[in-house]
């Protein structure tokens, strides 16, 4: 099993805008989702997504609408906005830039310097 | 119409402010059931389930406080965008925002100005103290008395004709000396008159003064006292005692320079001559609102000093021209006040010397507060005040309207 890596605050925003690109989640379904895509290697405390989802709601990355689950139940989903969209494309390639720097700074030899 | 949609979201947030609690209630609830559920399917029993995905969420009350505290910081935000927003606008055009400011400031100038009057007219009090013991005494008939020379002066709103009856609130001096010497609910009885005008001399150049008779007790009913010299008193209203007169502060002030050596000067008022003998307390401009005057004489002297085609005269009961003002004895109610000076009001009108009402027309003495019946301004002003006031405050709403389109 992957080791457990400690999730830093900030992409926890990242990680939800990702999961729910993926298609419209309600929360528990969020958390389900990030588990998935991670591979069970990044732990959040489950309360901690709400906080996270209501500000994302609030800068509108995302839009909640309330519908019935499959168990019938009223339950709030989430979908990407536009802006949503285009803020999750952003960090990608910042990360992606950010892990290419990091990594090629990691892999340098001692000859090369 | 950003106004409006801003208006709108802030009404809504604070009106479903406990709703949206309840949909994160539910949500979080939710999210937790799931958990259990899940738990619960992968072999765990119901209650270890349930207690594992509670632990897993963390701090419940810990998030939905923390949700809580952005919401109110969200509202906030929104608050001093739309502010930066509305600012930035007005800074963009400074002649839009100087015709906002000073629509806004008339109208709210204009609302302050007129509340200001409301509040002086309609609630002001008695410029006396104990003002709620002090009552005026009016009456009314079913049939006006066949001989009925009435004098009034506004002061009391009482006084009109209805058909075939009367109802007045000037009262004769005989009657004001049954009703002092007979009504013993009173601890005081006195009236007054006018003010009416006079013409002064012997003060410089020739002038008119606005005077009030009034009888002995006036000012110890009152309890206005004088803050030079004395004040009017039973012995001054005699028949056959010296004219005397109280000056009123301000006249005091304005035609004698508030000069003490007032005291005991001589004036002629429509050439009959009048001794200083004081001056009465500045806080007492008069004694119904809105009305003034710049001098106190005794009633007595009305014969003497009132206009010939008023023919006013001291024994006969059918001319009325006083306004009689009393004050209640301790621990007298206005129902005992009225019904005793009733009796003594009948008696005088139907069975006294001279009577001058006969019995089939009724009549009736009725007490009623002073601060009640003295509506002389409220009277003048209470229409176009009103009138006034709901002018200012749709100009008001226009300035409003204005600005927010």
């Amino acid at each position: 099993m992957p080791e457990h890596a400690q999730i830093l605050p900030g992409t926890l925003d990242l990680l939800i805008l990702k999961a729910v690109s993926l298609g419209p989640l309600y929360g528990y379904g969020i958390l389900l989702r990030i588990e998935q895509i991670s591979h069970g290697a990044l732990l959040i405390e489950q309360g901690a997504l709400y906080p996270a989802l209501f500000r994302l709601v609030r800068q509108g990355l995302l839009k909640p609408h309330w519908d019935t689950s499959e168990n019938n139940r009223r339950t709030k989903f989430y979908e990407l906005t536009a802006a949503g969209r285009k803020r999750l494309r952003q960090e990608e390639d910042g990360w992606n830039r950010l892990v290419a720097a990091i990594g090629s700074a990691l892999k340098a030899q001692p000859e090369e310097i | 119409m950003r106004v409006f949609a801003s208006l709108r979201s802030v009404v809504s947030a604070l009106l479903h402010r406990s709703l949206v609690e309840n949909e994160v209630e539910e949500e979080l609830r939710a999210h937790i059931q799931d958990r259990a559920n899940d738990l619960e399917r992968s072999g765990v029993p119901r209650a270890e389930a349930e207690r594992r995905a509670r632990l897993e969420f963390g701090g419940y009350q810990k998030y939905k406080e923390e949700i809580r505290e952005a919401q109110g910081t969200h509202f906030l935000e929104t608050l001093i965008q739309d502010l930066r927003f509305g600012l930035r606008m007005l800074r963009k055009s400074p002649g839009f925002a100087a015709v906002a400011i000073l629509t806004l400031a008339l109208g709210i100038g204009a609302n302050t100005a007129i509340f200001s009057m409301v509040n002086g007219v309609m609630l002001s009090a008695l410029p006396v103290p104990d003002a709620q013991r002090l009552v005026v005494l009016h009456w009314t008939a079913k049939k006006r008395p066949k001989q009925l020379d009435s004098n009034g002066f506004g002061d009391c709103d009482v006084e009109r004709n209805r058909g075939e009856g009367v109802a007045s609130c000037s009262i004769s001096y005989p009657i004001f000396q049954a009703l002092q010497s007979r009504a013993n609910v009173f601890s005081s009885v006195a009236a007054f008159a006018g003010p009416v005008q006079l013409a002064l001399s012997g003060n410089g150049a020739p002038s008119t003064v606005q005077a009030v008779l009034a009888t002995g007790d006036y000012f110890t009913t009152l309890q206005v006292h004088a803050v030079i010299g004395r004040t009017i008193t039973p012995s001054d209203d005699a028949a056959a005692a010296a004219p005397v007169a109280v000056l009123a502060y301000g006249y005091w002030k304005s035609a004698f320079g508030g000069l003490p050596s007032v005291i005991g000067r001589s004036v002629f008022l429509n050439n009959i001559a009048f001794t200083i003998v004081g001056v009465a307390d500045p806080s007492f401009t008069a004694l119904t609102p809105g009305k003034s005057q710049d001098m106190w004489i005794p009633a007595t002297m009305a014969p003497r000093v009132t206009p010939a085609d008023w023919d006013i005269k001291l024994d006969v009961d059918h001319d009325t021209w006083l306004l009689a003002v009393a004050r209640l004895k301790v621990g007298v109610s206005i129902g005992q006040a009225q019904a005793a000076a009733n009796v003594v009001f009948r008696n005088e009108v139907l069975h006294g010397a001279k009577p001058f009402f006969t019995e089939d027309a009724d009549p009736r003495m009725a007490v009623t507060q002073a601060w009640s019946a003295l509506s002389y301004e409220r009277d003048r002003i209470a229409e176009p005040i009103y009138v006034l006031g709901l002018a200012v405050g749709m100009i008001l709403l226009i300035a409003c309207a204005n600005v927010a389109v």
